[in-house]
């Protein structure tokens, strides 16, 4: 019990860091495409 | 569209970031899961602690950036306060989330509940949505400058909230865990507080990378908007 919620509170942290990143990485590939729009 | 504007984040500054990320992720865990004991009466569920306390301690870095960059932008208006305060809230609030979330899943297994209403629990769920506020602030108003000023305020609110998150343990007795007070009980093993001082440096490290490619997003974003306001008007000059 105790190994495992240490495991899902690790787990938890780090997923919730993924999703951060996530979101940056597809601002990012937005505003790109944002960039791309504008030269043309 | 000029080098500055062009991306983001450059590979190198990508790459450094990565590293850097790596490296402090890496740092906390070497700690919390190799280094540290087994803490006695609770078991393994104590290395939560190694992760939620600097969290804890990086959200209110980014708080308090937030607040200082919100005070300058509201001074000066320039969009530069802006763009610090904007990656400031993101990741003070992701670090704040990261408390709320582990903290309960360590409270499950040592108190036998997920959430009670104590002051540090309850100040902390407050700090996070005055933040989350911040942020969302952003998302409802169409008007730039104005939604920046009203984030700014926001942020400088939720800074002046968070004496009482800190003291809150001091000035109400609640069932949260004060390690840090002299002579407490369940003060820590050397090997502990090592292991602590590592996840401190190695979340602040991951914070630092996270926070920088925050505040060049913001920065990419707000050239690209200006851009796009000038072709805007180009367009409708002709």
């Amino acid at each position: 019990m105790s190994t495992t919620m240490m495991f899902w509170g690790y787990a938890a942290g780090f997923a919730l860091i993924a999703l951060f990143v996530g979101r940056l990485v597809a601002k990012n590939a937005s505003l790109a495409r944002r960039i791309d729009a504008l030269q043309r | 569209m000029s080098e500055r504007t062009s991306s983001a984040l450059g590979r190198p500054a990508a790459i450094a970031c990565g590293a850097l990320f790596l490296a402090g992720a890496l740092l906390l865990l070497w700690g919390a899961m190799l280094y540290a004991p087994t803490e006695k009466v609770m078991g393994d569920v104590q290395r939560i602690f190694y992760f939620h306390v600097p969290s804890a301690a990086n959200a209110m870095l980014g708080f308090v950036l937030a607040g200082v960059a919100g005070l300058a932008y509201l001074a000066t208006r320039r969009s530069g306060w802006d763009e610090i305060g904007r990656a400031a809230v993101e990741t003070g609030t992701l670090w704040a989330t990261i408390v709320l979330v582990t903290g309960p899943i360590w409270a499950r297994s040592a108190w036998g509940t997920w959430w009670t209403w104590e002051p540090r629990l309850t100040t902390s769920l407050i700090t996070w949505l005055i933040f989350l506020g911040a942020m969302l602030v952003r998302k409802v108003s169409h008007n730039a400058e104005q939604s920046a000023r009203l984030a700014s305020v926001i942020a400088i609110v939720g800074v002046l909230n968070l004496p009482v998150v800190y003291l809150s343990v001091h000035w109400w007795r609640g069932n949260h865990p004060m390690i840090f007070k002299r002579g407490a009980e369940g003060a820590l093993a050397p090997e502990m507080w090592t292991a602590f001082v590592a996840g401190m440096i190695g979340v602040t490290l991951m914070h630092v990378a996270l926070l920088y490619a925050a505040w060049r997003t913001a920065q990419l974003e707000d050239a690209v908007s200006a851009r796009e306001r000038l072709a805007e008007h180009e367009e409708n000059g002709r």
